[in-house]
């Protein structure tokens, strides 16, 4: 063979190379799990690295650290991600940054799921040969049965992609290099936020006991605990606020004993819930993330720790630091935004709260249903249908319920925001009921049926009638049980309030 | 693992880079390794001793004895053993390859003798390519016979000829003189290398483009022709061809690129089929190296017997010079297509692909002096693009019904779907339904409007490499010749094309090649 033709092989099979990166980058999915990887590859000059899963994503803001103290931070996250990815992470950012301390959230130590998920998010984001994507695919199948085709599919996830339909999406075209082209690059650092509000009561599941870590979690505390030691690095490992109850508490206590024993500061928010001034009715999107305004207060606690046991310095007013300042600039406008719809949710939450007066005090039963044929409420209906005069004015308001002539009626009505599901059945229902919105989901357990009385059982509160029918409102943001009422048949429907 | 696998191209580039570090004395050892090594990532290892057994016998019957040849060449020891190392790798394959030919007989005889006992076939696992291989291994044990080649004394060099690894997903099957150079010295070639990977390309591309995408359609018509009446059978009955092709040529082109990466040429097992004016030459272009086996190995020596000389006297002397040789010769060929038949492992294929096709290239013979003389007298211009297209057409049909035995799950469906053809136009008018080829309802068989034109292009492109074939030898020929910016560009559009339009990954399995299971 020439030496012509082995310089020509070579640059084809280069040329072949870089149009099938980029063919791989073009078709990949477009989501915050992968700016928050690819944006950072541009960051440089960080002081703290933040580090966890979705927690993060939602609750540490960098450019409200920013503004408290001056301090150049990255929320180095992705949703769902486990611990054994943390030290990729690490090594990600040391290969472009140096900061002077590292954050690392250990939510995700109680709720270690999903491992492939893991592996998957990582490498379909970085650079096709990045060698530690191939490190991390590697080390996946480390202690597990080798698997061909799920190994090509995490190496080439072009196969995993390709049959989505992009090359009409300018966004994805954007994506062609593995780094967005235009300006704007990641202007939130890492940060993002939910739309919802989740209605909580206030945990009271502080306590002091120490749980046991099961094997899992000490081999994913341990090893990365090991690293850092190893590494050299500052770290100070937390763990975000969220309803935390028992288990976890006494997990994380016993997680901080292991953190501790290595040297490194622990620090489990949940302990300062007063401090920070959560208010866990509006401050959290879901029992794991934080909204926008429960991460104002989660991100200035944090900056207050820092601030008293950190010296980091502050470089407002800095020359080589002014894009910071644009894009907190940037940020406090888009906050305002943010705040605009967290309100609203808010509002709604409130109106809904406040409406339950309303409904309690309905006197007919159209009335009743007028009042709880409302987006913010699930109703539940166990009903004998048996003496309804299916021919009279009344059955009217049964027909609009979607029953017909039948013996008898279990009924469990859900409202969502846009549908209203009802399962009617003969039989008695006892299931675990989905309330609520798509991405805000309780589920409580609920029993209706109409057995010898019309029964409705609620969070373990029994509601029984021998009379028509049993109906009960419940709120699907707070869970709770608006109003209960039994319905006696007759021309006017007569209702009672059987509230407890 | 399969040939359009990640895993493939990395043993191939994996096993090529050392193939050429390699002396070259011993580069044929690292190939009968690395075949190995293929073999048992795709197919159960234990079932190598197939190919291992198939090599022992044949080297045994070619080698054993020949100290003791006589004046003329001849020993019956030999001779016998021959016999008897071709009788064992027919009947071997035979019992793990075709034995529903038997179930079938068994079931037919039984409805006479009744007290014939139920059987229901053997539950062998069979090796990968077992009939590609074991054809190649009797006929190279007839060649010795013959002493058309000197037996191979060396046995690991026979197992390499049996058991090369990229030949066993569906052929070609080569006769021995076609692959001794495999143990030649090659030096690294760039044409070999560049051409080699090309022609792999050009397979993926049939596959995965073009095959996979057709048989969503095929095999969502097959699997439901009650639903998908009417037009829909006259669509599922010409598409299939294509996949068909695509998907048997296409592993071809990988097979036989990959053989020309190790600098092996490897016979060529199709040659634009589809242009060819009658069926004769149809089967001279289709799945060559099957057809020429059968021909030298069956026909050929049917023919030259005693029983068919005496035959052919017989028929001439009682029916004419023609017609008596047309007779012998037409026996001859139904012992070929009978030979085909059976090896293609099922009943159906007797029935339906080979008497049909036997039948018509017999009608082709009787009729083509009548349609000859009829053209001349009608003055039918046939030296003209619209008459080779309409002979193409005709001979495209012709196969498309054969082929319709070939995929139908049983007889009974390939003629329930062949007779709907005719009768939705005769007392079945409600099953016209040509509004399908305007409405959305193609869409109804799993593809979209993009996989469609997706089809029309991949079509479009295999007229225009045919016809560049047909000028230049190979389209990678001609291509050879353009400037280098041309030439990247086709190669490396080709594989975008492969890589955003194949039909492949994650939640999508590939279908086996379709000879893949002979």
């Amino acid at each position: 063979m020439k030496k012509k033709q082995i310089i020509s092989l070579i640059i084809f099979l280069a040329i072949a190379y870089f149009v099938f990166a980029r063919v791989t980058y073009l078709y990949r999915d477009l989501t915050q799990n992968r700016t928050n990887i690819v944006d950072f590859k541009d960051e440089r000059n960080l002081d703290v690295a933040v580090i966890g899963a979705s927690t993060v994503l939602y609750g540490w803001q960098p450019l409200t650290a920013w503004d408290k103290l001056g301090i150049t931070s990255y929320g180095y996250s992705q949703e769902g991600i486990e611990l054994s990815i943390y030290k990729y992470y690490i090594k990600n950012i040391m290969s472009t940054n140096k900061p002077d301390l590292y954050i690392i959230d250990l939510r995700k130590l109680t709720y270690m799921l999903d491992e492939l998920g893991t592996v998957r998010k990582y490498a379909h984001y970085e650079d096709v040969l990045y060698p530690r994507r191939l490190e991390v695919i590697s080390n996946y199948f480390s202690d597990r049965e080798f698997d061909r085709s799920l190994f090509t599919e995490l190496v080439f996830d072009i196969g995993y992609y390709h049959e989505q339909d992009v090359l009409g999406n300018p966004e994805h075209w954007e994506f062609i290099d593995n780094r967005k082209t235009s300006v704007d690059i990641n202007r939130f650092k890492g940060n993002s936020y939910k739309r919802e509000v989740g209605y909580f009561e206030k945990p009271q599941s502080y306590t002091t006991e120490v749980g046991e870590l099961n094997d899992a979690q000490l081999n994913a505390l341990t090893d990365l605990l090991d690293f850092c030691k190893l590494n050299k690095l500052n770290v100070l490992f937390i763990v975000c606020p969220y309803p935390i109850g028992h288990n976890d508490y006494i997990t994380f206590n016993a997680a901080k004993e292991v953190v501790n024993s290595y040297g490194y500061p622990f620090v489990n928010t949940n302990d300062y819930i007063d401090e920070m001034g959560l208010d866990f009715n509006f401050d959290f999107t879901d029992r794991a993330h934080l909204a926008v305004s429960g991460a104002e207060k989660y991100t200035g606690f944090l900056c207050d720790y820092l601030e008293e046991h950190y010296d980091l310095q502050d470089h407002r007013g800095e020359k080589g630091y002014e894009k910071w300042e644009e894009e907190a600039n940037e940020f406090r406008q888009y906050a305002v935004a943010i705040r605009e719809d967290y309100d609203s949710n808010v509002g709604h939450i409130k109106q809904s709260i406040e409406k339950g007066d309303v409904i309690r005090k309905s006197e007919q039963l159209s009335e009743w249903l007028e009042n709880t044929n409302d987006e913010s409420y699930t109703v539940f209906i166990a009903v004998d249908s048996e003496n309804v005069d299916w021919n009279s004015n009344q059955a009217i308001l049964f027909k609009a319920l979607g029953m017909e002539q039948f013996w008898r009626y279990s009924i469990l009505q859900m409202s969502n925001s846009e549908e209203i599901t009802r399962v009617l059945h003969w039989e008695p229902i006892s299931l675990d009921a989905d309330m609520g919105d798509d991405l805000f989901v309780i589920r409580q357990h609920v029993e209706v049926s109409t057995d010898a009385v019309n029964k409705i059982v609620y969070r373990g509160e029994e509601y029984t009638t021998d009379k028509f029918a049993i109906l009960m409102a419940v709120n699907k943001y707070t869970n709770e049980m608006v109003d209960c009422i039994e319905v006696e048949y007759g021309d006017e429907m007569l209702i009672s309030h059987i509230n407890k | 693992m399969g040939i359009t696998s990640f895993y493939y191209l990395f043993l191939v580039a994996i096993g090529a880079i050392i193939y050429y570090i390699l002396p070259k004395k011993i580069r044929w050892i690292q190939l009968l390794l690395l075949s190995i090594v293929f073999y048992c990532a795709a197919a159960k290892p234990i079932t190598f001793l197939y190919i291992l057994g198939s090599a022992i016998t044949a080297y045994i019957a070619t080698n054993v004895g020949m100290k003791k040849d006589g004046a003329d060449g001849k020993n019956k020891i030999r001779i016998a053993l021959m016999a008897i190392a071709i009788v064992v790798n027919l009947l071997v394959w035979f019992v793990i390859k075709a034995d529903s030919i038997l179930v079938d007989a068994f079931g037919v005889f039984r409805k006479v003798i009744h007290v014939l006992p139920e059987f229901n076939g053997w539950e062998f696992v069979g090796a990968l390519g077992m009939g590609y291989y074991t054809l190649q291994v009797v006929g190279y044990i007839l060649d010795c016979a013959w002493g058309n080649i000197e037996p191979q004394k060396n046995f690991f060099k026979l197992l390499l000829f049996v058991g090369f690894f990229p030949q066993l997903t569906t052929g070609p099957i080569s006769r021995y003189s076609q692959l001794s150079t495999l143990f030649e010295e090659h030096p690294l070639d760039y044409k070999n290398i560049t051409f080699g990977a090309q022609r792999i390309l050009w397979g993926f591309f049939k596959k995965l483009v073009i095959a996979e995408r057709a048989g969503i359609i095929v095999n969502a018509i097959w699997a439901d022709l009650a639903t998908y009446n009417g037009f829909y059978h006259w669509i599922v009955l010409l598409m299939y061809p294509i996949q068909m092709y695509t998907d048997f040529s296409g592993c071809t082109d990988i097979v036989l690129g990959t053989a020309e990466i190790f600098g092996i040429v490897m016979p060529e097992n199709f040659n634009n089929p589809f242009f060819s004016r009658d069926s004769k030459e149809f089967w001279k272009r289709w799945h060559i190296t099957l057809g020429v086996w059968a021909q030298d190995y069956v026909l050929y020596p049917v023919l030259k017997s005693s029983f068919m000389v005496k035959f052919g006297k017989f028929a001439k002397k009682k029916f004419g010079k023609n017609t008596g040789k047309f007779l012998a010769t037409s026996l001859g060929m139904l012992c070929l297509w009978l030979v085909m038949g059976i090896w293609h492992g099922a009943t159906k294929f007797i029935v339906g692909v080979s008497l049909w096709y036997w039948i018509v290239l017999m009608i082709g013979d009787l009729i083509s002096p009548i349609s000859t003389k009829l053209l001349k007298k009608f003055s039918v211009n046939t030296d003209n693009f619209s008459w080779h297209l309409f002979q193409s057409m005709r001979t495209y049909v012709i196969y498309a019904v054969g082929a319709a035995f070939f995929r139908a799950e049983n007889f009974k469906q390939a003629l329930s779907l062949l007779g709907s053809l005719i009768t939705m136009f005769i007392g079945n008018i409600k099953e016209v339904n040509p509004w399908i080829f305007f409405d959305d309802s193609i869409l109804n068989t799993g593809v979209s409007y993009v996989d469609i034109n997706i089809l029309i292009f991949g079509v479009f492109a295999l007229f225009v490499v045919g016809i560049l074939r047909e000028k230049y030898g190979y389209a990678r020929n001609y291509i050879a010749k353009q400037g280098i910016v041309l030439r990247w560009i086709i190669w490396i559009s080709l594989f975008i094309l492969v890589l955003i339009k194949g039909k492949y990954g994650g939640g999508y399995n590939a279908a086996d090649f379709i000879y893949q299971g002979f």
